[in-house]
Protein backbone atom coordinates (compact mmCIF):
# COMPACT_ATOMS: atom_id res chain seq x y z
CA UNK A 1 0.00 0.00 0.00
CA UNK A 2 1.71 2.95 -1.08
CA UNK A 3 0.67 6.79 0.04
CA UNK A 4 2.05 9.23 -2.82
CA UNK A 5 0.40 12.03 -1.52
CA UNK A 6 2.80 14.76 -1.97
CA UNK A 7 2.77 13.44 -5.70
CA UNK A 8 1.67 16.82 -6.82
CA UNK A 9 4.74 18.48 -5.88
CA UNK A 10 6.97 16.08 -6.24
CA UNK A 11 7.29 12.58 -7.81
CA UNK A 12 9.74 10.31 -5.36
CA UNK A 13 12.25 8.18 -6.62
CA UNK A 14 11.94 5.10 -5.31
CA UNK A 15 14.84 3.50 -7.29
CA UNK A 16 17.26 4.30 -3.92
CA UNK A 17 19.20 1.70 -1.86
CA UNK A 18 19.16 3.84 1.08
CA UNK A 19 17.58 6.60 2.52
CA UNK A 20 16.58 8.65 5.94
CA UNK A 21 12.83 7.44 6.15
CA UNK A 22 10.63 6.30 8.54
CA UNK A 23 9.91 2.97 10.28
CA UNK A 24 6.95 1.41 11.66
CA UNK A 25 7.26 0.02 15.17
CA UNK A 26 4.64 -2.56 15.30
CA UNK A 27 2.94 -3.73 18.54
CA UNK A 28 1.88 -7.80 18.51
CA UNK A 29 -1.83 -7.59 18.62
CA UNK A 30 -2.09 -9.27 21.72
CA UNK A 31 0.59 -7.59 23.73
CA UNK A 32 0.36 -4.56 25.80
CA UNK A 33 -2.68 -4.17 27.57
CA UNK A 34 -1.04 -4.04 31.05
CA UNK A 35 -1.23 -2.11 34.80
CA UNK A 36 2.07 -0.36 35.48
CA UNK A 37 3.83 1.52 37.70
CA UNK A 38 3.23 5.17 37.20
CA UNK A 39 5.04 7.33 34.34
CA UNK A 40 5.88 10.92 33.74
CA UNK A 41 3.16 12.66 31.96
CA UNK A 42 4.21 12.94 28.19
CA UNK A 43 1.05 14.01 25.83
CA UNK A 44 -2.02 14.27 28.18
CA UNK A 45 -5.68 13.74 26.37
CA UNK A 46 -8.87 13.77 27.82
CA UNK A 47 -10.10 13.30 31.38
CA UNK A 48 -12.48 10.98 32.91
CA UNK A 49 -13.49 10.17 36.85
CA UNK A 50 -14.48 6.90 37.75
CA UNK A 51 -15.35 6.11 41.22
CA UNK A 52 -12.61 8.08 43.51
CA UNK A 53 -10.22 8.02 40.46
CA UNK A 54 -9.50 10.59 37.36
CA UNK A 55 -7.75 8.88 35.10
CA UNK A 56 -5.94 11.37 32.10
CA UNK A 57 -5.71 9.70 28.94
CA UNK A 58 -2.19 9.60 27.54
CA UNK A 59 -2.61 9.73 23.47
CA UNK A 60 -2.18 6.71 21.77
CA UNK A 61 -0.72 4.73 24.78
CA UNK A 62 -3.57 4.32 27.38
CA UNK A 63 -4.07 6.46 30.60
CA UNK A 64 -2.67 7.55 33.75
CA UNK A 65 -4.68 6.40 37.07
CA UNK A 66 -4.74 9.24 39.96
CA UNK A 67 -6.23 8.47 43.61
CA UNK A 68 -8.66 10.99 44.26
CA UNK A 69 -10.05 10.17 47.26
CA UNK A 70 -8.78 13.61 48.49
CA UNK A 71 -9.26 16.06 45.97
CA UNK A 72 -6.78 18.55 47.47
CA UNK A 73 -4.03 15.91 47.29
CA UNK A 74 -4.66 13.60 44.25
CA UNK A 75 -1.66 10.64 43.77
CA UNK A 76 -0.71 9.06 40.25
CA UNK A 77 -0.58 5.62 40.97
CA UNK A 78 -0.15 3.59 37.97
CA UNK A 79 -0.74 3.60 34.12
CA UNK A 80 -2.63 1.42 32.22
CA UNK A 81 -1.02 0.50 29.23
CA UNK A 82 -3.36 0.04 25.98
CA UNK A 83 -1.69 0.22 22.82
CA UNK A 84 -2.96 2.62 20.70
CA UNK A 85 -5.92 3.84 22.92
CA UNK A 86 -7.35 7.66 22.85
CA UNK A 87 -10.85 6.55 24.26
CA UNK A 88 -12.07 4.39 27.34
CA UNK A 89 -14.99 4.62 29.48
CA UNK A 90 -15.78 1.88 32.73
CA UNK A 91 -18.67 0.16 34.35
CA UNK A 92 -18.19 -1.99 37.30
CA UNK A 93 -14.66 -3.56 36.92
CA UNK A 94 -14.84 -3.52 33.02
CA UNK A 95 -12.54 -1.12 31.57
CA UNK A 96 -13.65 -0.65 27.53
CA UNK A 97 -11.07 0.83 25.49
CA UNK A 98 -10.57 1.32 21.67
CA UNK A 99 -7.08 0.19 20.68
CA UNK A 100 -6.81 0.75 16.80
CA UNK A 101 -9.27 -0.41 15.38
CA UNK A 102 -10.75 -2.54 18.11
CA UNK A 103 -12.78 -2.49 20.86
CA UNK A 104 -11.38 -4.29 24.14
CA UNK A 105 -13.20 -4.82 27.33
CA UNK A 106 -10.76 -5.45 30.49
CA UNK A 107 -12.51 -7.08 33.16
CA UNK A 108 -10.11 -6.96 36.01
CA UNK A 109 -9.98 -9.89 38.73
CA UNK A 110 -9.92 -9.65 42.32
CA UNK A 111 -6.26 -10.99 41.78
CA UNK A 112 -5.54 -8.69 39.67
CA UNK A 113 -5.27 -9.98 36.21
CA UNK A 114 -6.63 -8.59 33.55
CA UNK A 115 -8.93 -10.53 31.36
CA UNK A 116 -9.00 -9.40 27.84
CA UNK A 117 -12.23 -9.68 25.61
CA UNK A 118 -12.05 -8.46 21.90
CA UNK A 119 -13.99 -7.21 19.55
CA UNK A 120 -11.75 -6.96 16.53
CA UNK A 121 -12.07 -4.19 13.60
CA UNK A 122 -15.22 -2.52 15.00
CA UNK A 123 -13.55 0.77 14.07
CA UNK A 124 -12.13 3.00 11.14
CA UNK A 125 -9.66 5.23 11.85
CA UNK A 126 -7.03 3.12 12.82
CA UNK A 127 -5.62 3.10 8.96
CA UNK A 128 -4.06 6.92 9.80
CA UNK A 129 -1.75 5.54 11.89
CA UNK A 130 -0.63 3.88 9.15
CA UNK A 131 1.38 7.03 7.72
CA UNK A 132 3.81 8.26 8.79
CA UNK A 133 3.47 11.62 11.74
CA UNK A 134 5.61 14.19 9.01
CA UNK A 135 5.08 14.42 5.07
CA UNK A 136 7.44 14.61 2.51
CA UNK A 137 9.43 11.52 3.60
CA UNK A 138 10.12 8.09 2.09
CA UNK A 139 8.90 5.31 4.82
CA UNK A 140 8.98 1.49 4.93
CA UNK A 141 5.23 0.30 4.13
CA UNK A 142 3.50 -0.83 6.83
CA UNK A 143 3.10 -4.51 6.70
CA UNK A 144 -0.03 -5.62 8.51
CA UNK A 145 0.91 -9.05 9.28
CA UNK A 146 3.12 -7.95 12.03
CA UNK A 147 0.75 -6.60 13.95
CA UNK A 148 -0.72 -2.54 14.62
CA UNK A 149 1.44 0.04 14.23
CA UNK A 150 1.83 1.88 17.57
CA UNK A 151 4.51 4.95 16.00
CA UNK A 152 7.34 5.89 13.91
CA UNK A 153 10.65 6.48 14.19
CA UNK A 154 13.16 7.95 12.10
CA UNK A 155 16.41 5.57 10.89
CA UNK A 156 17.65 4.24 7.74
CA UNK A 157 15.88 2.44 5.78
CA UNK A 158 16.67 0.36 2.46
CA UNK A 159 14.85 0.28 -0.77
CA UNK A 160 12.25 2.06 0.24
CA UNK A 161 8.67 1.55 -1.31
CA UNK A 162 6.43 3.92 0.18
CA UNK A 163 6.74 7.73 0.10
CA UNK A 164 4.12 10.52 2.30
CA UNK B 1 10.60 -4.56 39.98
CA UNK B 2 9.76 -4.50 43.46
CA UNK B 3 8.41 -1.30 44.26
CA UNK B 4 6.48 -1.38 41.03
CA UNK B 5 4.43 -4.76 41.70
CA UNK B 6 3.70 -3.14 44.77
CA UNK B 7 2.48 -0.06 43.47
CA UNK B 8 0.41 -2.40 41.21
CA UNK B 9 -1.00 -4.35 43.81
CA UNK B 10 -2.00 -1.13 46.04
CA UNK B 11 -3.98 -0.04 42.82
CA UNK B 12 -5.64 -3.23 42.48
CA UNK B 13 -6.54 -3.31 46.20
CA UNK B 14 -7.62 0.60 45.87
CA UNK B 15 -9.27 -0.45 42.78
CA UNK B 16 -11.56 -3.37 44.15
CA UNK B 17 -12.12 -1.73 47.18
CA UNK B 18 -14.12 0.94 44.72
CA UNK B 19 -15.15 -1.76 42.65
CA UNK B 20 -16.64 -3.69 46.01
CA UNK B 21 -18.38 -0.42 47.09
CA UNK B 22 -20.11 -0.01 43.62
CA UNK B 23 -20.71 -3.63 43.16
CA UNK B 24 -21.73 -5.15 46.15
CA UNK B 25 -24.44 -7.11 47.32
CA UNK B 26 -27.13 -4.92 47.33
CA UNK B 27 -25.84 -3.12 44.03
CA UNK B 28 -26.84 -6.35 42.46
CA UNK B 29 -29.71 -5.85 42.44
CA UNK B 30 -30.15 -2.35 40.68
CA UNK B 31 -28.21 -1.97 37.44
CA UNK B 32 -28.98 2.12 37.45
CA UNK B 33 -26.04 2.16 40.88
CA UNK B 34 -23.89 0.90 39.31
CA UNK B 35 -20.63 2.89 38.90
CA UNK B 36 -20.04 4.05 35.27
CA UNK B 37 -17.30 6.51 34.28
CA UNK B 38 -17.73 10.47 32.99
CA UNK B 39 -15.65 12.14 30.92
CA UNK B 40 -15.57 15.42 29.81
CA UNK B 41 -17.37 17.50 27.07
CA UNK B 42 -14.85 16.15 24.60
CA UNK B 43 -15.67 12.47 25.08
CA UNK B 44 -16.06 9.94 21.82
CA UNK B 45 -17.01 7.25 24.19
CA UNK B 46 -20.44 7.51 26.67
CA UNK B 47 -21.39 4.74 29.02
CA UNK B 48 -24.55 4.40 30.45
CA UNK B 49 -26.11 0.91 32.15
CA UNK B 50 -25.92 -1.79 29.33
CA UNK B 51 -24.54 0.64 26.45
CA UNK B 52 -21.31 2.24 25.43
CA UNK B 53 -22.23 4.84 22.44
CA UNK B 54 -18.72 5.47 20.39
CA UNK B 55 -18.59 8.35 17.76
CA UNK B 56 -15.71 7.92 15.40
CA UNK B 57 -15.34 9.91 12.14
CA UNK B 58 -18.73 9.58 10.03
CA UNK B 59 -20.11 6.68 12.12
CA UNK B 60 -21.86 6.25 15.65
CA UNK B 61 -21.30 3.08 17.34
CA UNK B 62 -23.67 1.66 20.02
CA UNK B 63 -22.37 -1.38 21.80
CA UNK B 64 -24.16 -3.97 24.43
CA UNK B 65 -21.85 -4.47 27.37
CA UNK B 66 -24.17 -6.78 29.61
CA UNK B 67 -21.76 -9.91 28.85
CA UNK B 68 -18.34 -9.94 29.40
CA UNK B 69 -17.88 -9.47 25.69
CA UNK B 70 -19.26 -6.49 24.08
CA UNK B 71 -21.54 -6.96 21.35
CA UNK B 72 -22.33 -4.32 18.11
CA UNK B 73 -25.97 -3.65 18.35
CA UNK B 74 -25.84 -0.70 15.80
CA UNK B 75 -24.04 0.86 13.63
CA UNK B 76 -24.99 4.54 11.70
CA UNK B 77 -23.45 6.49 9.43
CA UNK B 78 -24.03 10.19 10.98
CA UNK B 79 -22.87 11.75 7.25
CA UNK B 80 -21.06 14.34 8.99
CA UNK B 81 -17.59 14.21 10.88
CA UNK B 82 -18.71 13.60 14.44
CA UNK B 83 -16.40 14.49 17.50
CA UNK B 84 -17.95 14.67 20.33
CA UNK B 85 -20.58 12.24 22.03
CA UNK B 86 -23.03 12.92 25.33
CA UNK B 87 -26.57 11.55 26.29
CA UNK B 88 -29.42 13.47 27.57
CA UNK B 89 -32.45 10.92 28.98
CA UNK B 90 -33.10 9.22 25.71
CA UNK B 91 -31.37 11.35 23.20
CA UNK B 92 -27.64 11.52 22.08
CA UNK B 93 -26.19 15.11 21.86
CA UNK B 94 -23.65 14.42 18.37
CA UNK B 95 -21.13 17.22 18.26
CA UNK B 96 -19.84 17.11 14.44
CA UNK B 97 -17.61 19.88 12.57
CA UNK B 98 -20.70 20.68 11.17
CA UNK B 99 -23.55 21.09 13.70
CA UNK B 100 -25.07 19.25 16.33
CA UNK B 101 -27.34 15.67 15.85
CA UNK B 102 -30.01 14.35 18.40
CA UNK B 103 -30.63 11.07 17.83
CA UNK B 104 -33.31 9.48 19.43
CA UNK B 105 -31.77 6.05 21.64
CA UNK B 106 -34.77 4.70 23.54
CA UNK B 107 -34.29 1.95 21.23
CA UNK B 108 -30.51 1.74 21.33
CA UNK B 109 -30.81 -0.97 18.35
CA UNK B 110 -32.78 1.16 16.13
CA UNK B 111 -30.87 5.02 17.13
CA UNK B 112 -33.19 7.19 14.95
CA UNK B 113 -32.37 10.78 13.99
CA UNK B 114 -34.66 13.56 15.59
CA UNK B 115 -33.10 16.38 14.05
CA UNK B 116 -29.82 18.43 13.26
CA UNK B 117 -28.66 22.18 14.64
CA UNK B 118 -26.40 22.87 11.32
CA UNK B 119 -23.98 25.63 10.86
CA UNK B 120 -20.52 26.58 9.33
CA UNK B 121 -17.66 24.05 9.72
CA UNK B 122 -16.31 24.02 13.13
CA UNK B 123 -15.32 22.26 16.08
CA UNK B 124 -17.86 21.96 18.48
CA UNK B 125 -18.55 20.01 21.75
CA UNK B 126 -22.21 19.93 23.25
CA UNK B 127 -23.50 20.37 26.82
CA UNK B 128 -26.86 20.90 27.98
CA UNK B 129 -29.24 20.97 30.69
CA UNK B 130 -32.35 19.37 29.11
CA UNK B 131 -33.65 22.86 27.82
CA UNK B 132 -31.07 24.14 26.42
CA UNK B 133 -27.74 23.50 24.36
CA UNK B 134 -24.25 25.24 24.77
CA UNK B 135 -21.96 24.78 21.50
CA UNK B 136 -19.16 26.07 21.43
CA UNK B 137 -17.82 26.55 17.51
CA UNK B 138 -13.83 27.46 17.15
CA UNK B 139 -12.17 27.96 13.74
CA UNK B 140 -8.51 26.66 13.19
CA UNK B 141 -6.59 23.95 11.83
CA UNK B 142 -8.47 20.84 11.68
CA UNK B 143 -11.88 22.63 12.28
CA UNK B 144 -12.71 25.05 9.18
CA UNK B 145 -13.16 28.51 9.00
CA UNK B 146 -16.16 29.75 11.03
CA UNK B 147 -16.22 32.32 13.62
CA UNK B 148 -15.24 31.12 17.28
CA UNK B 149 -18.58 31.49 18.94
CA UNK B 150 -20.60 29.64 21.75
CA UNK B 151 -24.39 29.48 20.99
CA UNK B 152 -27.21 28.91 23.10
CA UNK B 153 -29.84 27.04 21.57
CA UNK B 154 -33.38 26.46 23.05
CA UNK B 155 -33.98 22.21 22.50
CA UNK B 156 -37.06 21.92 24.76
CA UNK B 157 -38.66 20.83 21.23
CA UNK B 158 -35.78 18.55 20.44
CA UNK B 159 -37.75 18.16 15.98
CA UNK B 160 -36.88 21.86 16.25
CA UNK B 161 -33.59 23.22 18.06
CA UNK B 162 -33.57 26.52 17.35
CA UNK B 163 -30.63 29.85 17.97
CA UNK B 164 -31.26 31.34 20.99
CA UNK B 165 -28.08 33.86 21.64
CA UNK B 166 -24.75 33.60 20.69
CA UNK B 167 -21.48 35.21 21.71
CA UNK B 168 -17.75 35.52 20.47
CA UNK B 169 -15.01 33.60 22.16
CA UNK B 170 -11.20 33.84 21.53
CA UNK B 171 -10.65 29.95 21.27
CA UNK B 172 -13.59 28.00 22.43
CA UNK B 173 -12.55 24.00 23.19
CA UNK B 174 -14.27 22.20 26.05
CA UNK B 175 -17.25 23.45 28.61
CA UNK B 176 -19.05 22.82 30.95
CA UNK B 177 -22.39 23.46 32.88
CA UNK B 178 -23.01 23.31 36.56
CA UNK B 179 -26.27 25.04 37.65
CA UNK B 180 -26.50 28.23 35.72
CA UNK B 181 -22.73 28.44 35.79
CA UNK B 182 -20.83 27.93 32.18
CA UNK B 183 -17.66 27.30 32.22
CA UNK B 184 -15.13 27.97 28.95
CA UNK B 185 -11.82 26.23 27.85
CA UNK B 186 -10.21 28.77 25.48
CA UNK B 187 -6.45 27.08 26.01
CA UNK B 188 -4.25 30.11 25.34
CA UNK B 189 -6.70 32.68 26.30
CA UNK B 190 -7.86 31.56 29.42
CA UNK B 191 -10.90 30.02 31.19
CA UNK B 192 -13.87 32.16 31.18
CA UNK B 193 -17.20 31.86 34.02
CA UNK B 194 -20.30 33.01 32.86
CA UNK B 195 -23.74 33.28 34.95
CA UNK B 196 -26.36 31.75 32.18
CA UNK B 197 -29.88 32.11 34.24
CA UNK B 198 -30.75 34.13 31.26
CA UNK B 199 -29.24 32.65 28.30
CA UNK B 200 -30.37 35.85 26.13
CA UNK B 201 -27.73 37.54 27.93
CA UNK B 202 -25.09 35.79 29.29
CA UNK B 203 -22.69 37.32 31.76
CA UNK B 204 -19.33 37.37 32.15
CA UNK B 205 -18.41 37.05 35.50
CA UNK B 206 -14.42 36.44 35.53
CA UNK B 207 -11.71 35.86 33.51
CA UNK B 208 -8.97 33.26 34.52
CA UNK B 209 -6.18 33.85 31.97
CA UNK B 210 -3.79 31.96 34.31
CA UNK B 211 -5.71 28.76 33.80
CA UNK B 212 -5.60 27.46 29.74
CA UNK B 213 -8.22 25.12 30.16
CA UNK B 214 -9.01 22.90 27.47
CA UNK B 215 -11.66 20.90 28.95
CA UNK B 216 -13.78 20.03 32.48
CA UNK B 217 -15.78 16.92 34.05
CA UNK B 218 -18.34 18.38 36.70
CA UNK B 219 -19.33 16.76 39.70
CA UNK B 220 -21.94 18.34 41.61
CA UNK B 221 -19.83 21.68 43.07
CA UNK B 222 -16.89 20.47 41.85
CA UNK B 223 -14.89 20.96 38.83
CA UNK B 224 -11.92 18.94 37.53
CA UNK B 225 -10.25 20.71 34.58
CA UNK B 226 -7.42 19.74 32.24
CA UNK B 227 -5.09 22.62 31.58
CA UNK B 228 -2.37 22.57 28.64
CA UNK B 229 -0.16 22.59 31.71
CA UNK B 230 -1.75 20.58 34.88
CA UNK B 231 -4.66 18.69 36.00
CA UNK B 232 -6.60 21.34 38.06
CA UNK B 233 -9.30 20.62 40.85
CA UNK B 234 -11.64 24.12 42.01
CA UNK B 235 -14.74 23.87 43.76
CA UNK B 236 -17.94 26.43 43.58
CA UNK B 237 -18.62 27.33 46.91
CA UNK B 238 -21.54 28.50 48.77
CA UNK B 239 -20.59 31.91 48.59
CA UNK B 240 -20.21 31.44 44.66
CA UNK B 241 -16.60 31.65 44.88
CA UNK B 242 -14.05 29.37 42.56
CA UNK B 243 -11.55 28.02 45.11
CA UNK B 244 -8.89 25.83 44.02
CA UNK B 245 -8.62 22.68 45.04
CA UNK B 246 -5.34 21.38 43.84
CA UNK B 247 -3.17 21.14 40.89
CA UNK B 248 -1.14 18.08 39.32
CA UNK B 249 1.47 20.00 37.31
CA UNK B 250 1.87 17.69 34.15
CA UNK B 251 5.55 18.66 33.62
CA UNK B 252 6.34 17.56 37.01
CA UNK B 253 4.75 14.87 37.13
Amino acid sequence: MGFLCGCFEFIPEFDIEEVEGYKPIYVDADFGVELEAPIPFSDQGKIYHYSHYIFVEEVGRGFHIIENTDKTNPNKVGFFQIPLNTNIAVRGNIVYANSGPHLLALKILEDGSIITNKLPNVFNSANTKNIPPVSGNYFECVDEDLGDVIGWELATIKNPKCYY
Amino acid sequence: MLLLKKIKHVFIFTLLIALGVSCGSEGDFQFDDINVSKGGSMSQFYIEQNFLYVIEETTLSIFDIINDTPSIIAKVDIRMQGETIAKLNNTLLIGTTTGVLFYDVSNPEVPEQISEYVHITSCDPVVSDGQYAFITLRSGRNCGVADDVLEIIDISDLKNPVLVSSYSMVSPYGLALMGTNLFVGELYNGMSWFDVSDVTNIVLLKSYSEIMAIDFIVNGSDLTITTKNSLLQMQLTETNELVKLSEMVYAEN
